[in-house]
């Protein structure tokens, strides 16, 4: 939600329209402002707190112009993740760099907000990853046929769909892999998965029938919602709890299985591993 | 095969996580693809990097395996890879080959795979043509020549897109002719070959360069192959062989000729 609102205020404050706050004594603006969302809507901070240095639980929303920000986002992670979460990096690592990668992608060039949050009562990780950009239609519609929003937001969380060329794994620089491990990694994990663009919202149920992950989020309990206000880009956001770095392993392991089911190769293909 | 090798330490441009793509995407075009393009050997030195992620790993060498097919993967040596990075590279490599791109395009020119030849030996081709007169069927050409009828029917093949033998009615053409009547490793008989190889379609078509100072490399011919014929990798790179092996045939001749032109 954080990263949402930063990117709405980021669009209209750069379409000159000016965005005043009101109710700021409602509880929850302190950690909004912690959060660094006043600095994206261009309003002044309401109340007066004190910043706290935010490695232990959270990184505040960070704007994503380009690979450069990426990487320096990525960067400040690594010690916050490692000094305090150890546990989370690895996965919290995977999904925000696979996210932030993802969303930048498919924004058409307009910027990206990020931000994670580690809740200690429920022991998770959430984060969210949001732009006003281009969104998954218009996106996807360079690679693949999609019929509208809803379907647009379907294929997304398939595997391999999402490259930026026509025809699945195309690209060379997109694998497409983003989203459906992101979702793998909620499913593994028992956390909701969402995302949102346009008109249609997609979000994976905590509970699913099997361990099995889906190729096909057809095949997940899900919800899918149509005829939202449309939202001009996209969003999304996971909690992830997982539990070991060997747990991620196992995870990853399986996300890959059901990635490459229907891509084993016939024969044995010889890979140089030394 | 030009075995020329080097080393990308991934650490030094990463870190222990492997994720930026900017970082991939370099390496893929400054190290990556010329190395497979040259036919030379490249290892990826995955120490101390504890993850990385399937998009980084896509752009590294996503390119080079959908362009260089298996063979690509062969001149590529992953080096020190924990259980995580083994999974995505194989994982990858899978799906790339999947999607390979060596497909012909609406222009490409598709020709038969019986135009690309598979005997190795200009020589032998040779004594299959003499053999001819007096056999009447491949049986007693083998009896004769003592090679098997899978090789005779090589030879015949390669006689065939050679101009050799008349494509109808399987008798010899007046080069088929010509080239029986030459002395064995005369200049006559180098030339024949030359201009047979010269005037076939598998050299117009897909090895224009075969008889160059700079050869084209096995995988170069191979791709081609495949590009044209629809065959499968390791059938082309056996085909691009046979190529290859003629020219060194007539190459042998042409540097001894070189030679006695200095003397």
């Amino acid at each position: 939600m954080l990263s949402m609102l930063a990117a709405w205020g980021d669009y209209w404050v750069r379409q000159g329209v000016k965005i005043n706050c009101k109710n700021t004594d409602a509880k929850g603006v302190d950690y909004v402002a912690r959060m660094g969302l006043f600095k994206y809507i261009s309003a002044t901070n309401p109340r007066e707190i004190t910043e706290h240095e935010p490695s232990g639980s959270f990184v505040p929303i960070t704007k994503l112009v380009n690979s450069s920000d990426r990487a320096k986002f990525m960067a400040n992670l690594m010690p916050i993740l490692n000094k305090n979460h150890s546990r989370y990096s690895d996965a919290v690592k995977y999904s925000l760099s696979e996210l932030t990668n993802n969303v930048m992608e498919h924004a058409g060039g307009a910027p990206a907000f990020a931000c994670a949050q580690y809740y200690k009562q429920s022991d998770k990780v959430s984060i969210g990853v949001a732009d006003c950009g281009i969104g998954l239609y218009t996106s996807l519609s360079n690679t693949i046929s999609v019929v509208d929003d809803c379907d647009s937001v379907m294929q997304s969380v398939k595997p391999g769909i999402s490259g930026a060329v026509k025809s699945v794994y195309s690209s060379s620089d997109n694998a497409g892999a983003g989203l459906f491990y992101n979702k793998c990694i909620a499913h593994a994990s028992r956390q909701y998965f969402a995302i949102i663009s346009g008109s249609a919202a997609f979000r994976l149920r905590r509970k699913q029938n099997s361990i099995d992950f889906n190729a096909s989020p057809v095949n997940d309990r899900h919800d899918v919602y149509q005829n939202l206000p449309n939202w001009k880009g996209t969003v999304v956001g996971l909690d992830i709890k997982v539990a070991s770095g060997r747990e991620f392993n196992n995870l990853s392991k399986r996300v890959l299985e059901t990635y490459t089911r229907q891509y084993r190769p016939k024969k044995k293909v010889n890979i140089n591993f030394e | 095969m030009n075995n020329t090798s080097s080393t990308v330490i991934m650490y030094d441009l990463t870190g222990s996580f492997a994720e930026n793509k900017d970082t991939a995407r370099q390496v893929r075009y400054k190290d990556i693809l010329p190395h497979l393009e040259n036919n030379n050997n490249i290892c990826i030195d995955f120490s101390s990097v504890d993850l990385t992620t399937q998009s980084f790993i896509h752009a590294l060498i996503s390119e080079g395996v959908r362009k260089y097919g298996e063979f690509g993967v062969s001149l590529i040596t992953f080096k020190s890879c924990n259980t995580l990075v083994k999974s995505i590279i194989r994982t990858v490599i899978y799906y790339s080959l999947e999607y390979s791109t060596i497909e012909p395009s609406s222009d490409t020119v598709i020709i038969s795979t019986e135009d690309i030849p598979q005997a190795n030996s200009l020589d032998t081709i040779k004594i299959v043509l003499r053999s001819l007169q007096g056999s009447k069927n491949i049986e007693q050409l083998s009896n004769k020549t003592g090679y098997s009828k899978r090789h005779i029917g090589y030879r015949l093949s390669s006689a065939r897109i050679l101009g050799y033998l008349d494509p109808i009615n399987g008798e010899l053409t007046n080069t088929g002719i010509e080239l029986v009547n030459t002395e064995v490793g005369s200049e006559d008989e180098r030339k024949l070959f030359i201009n047979a190889i010269e005037d076939s379609k598998v050299y117009q078509l897909i090895a224009p360069d075969l008889l160059e100072d700079k050869s084209p490399s096995q995988h170069t011919l191979a791709k081609r192959i495949m590009l044209h014929t629809g065959m499968s990798e390791s059938t082309a790179v056996r085909r691009a062989n046979t190529l290859l092996s003629w020219r060194r045939q007539i190459g042998d001749s042409q540097m001894i000729l070189r030679l006695f032109d200095l003397i």
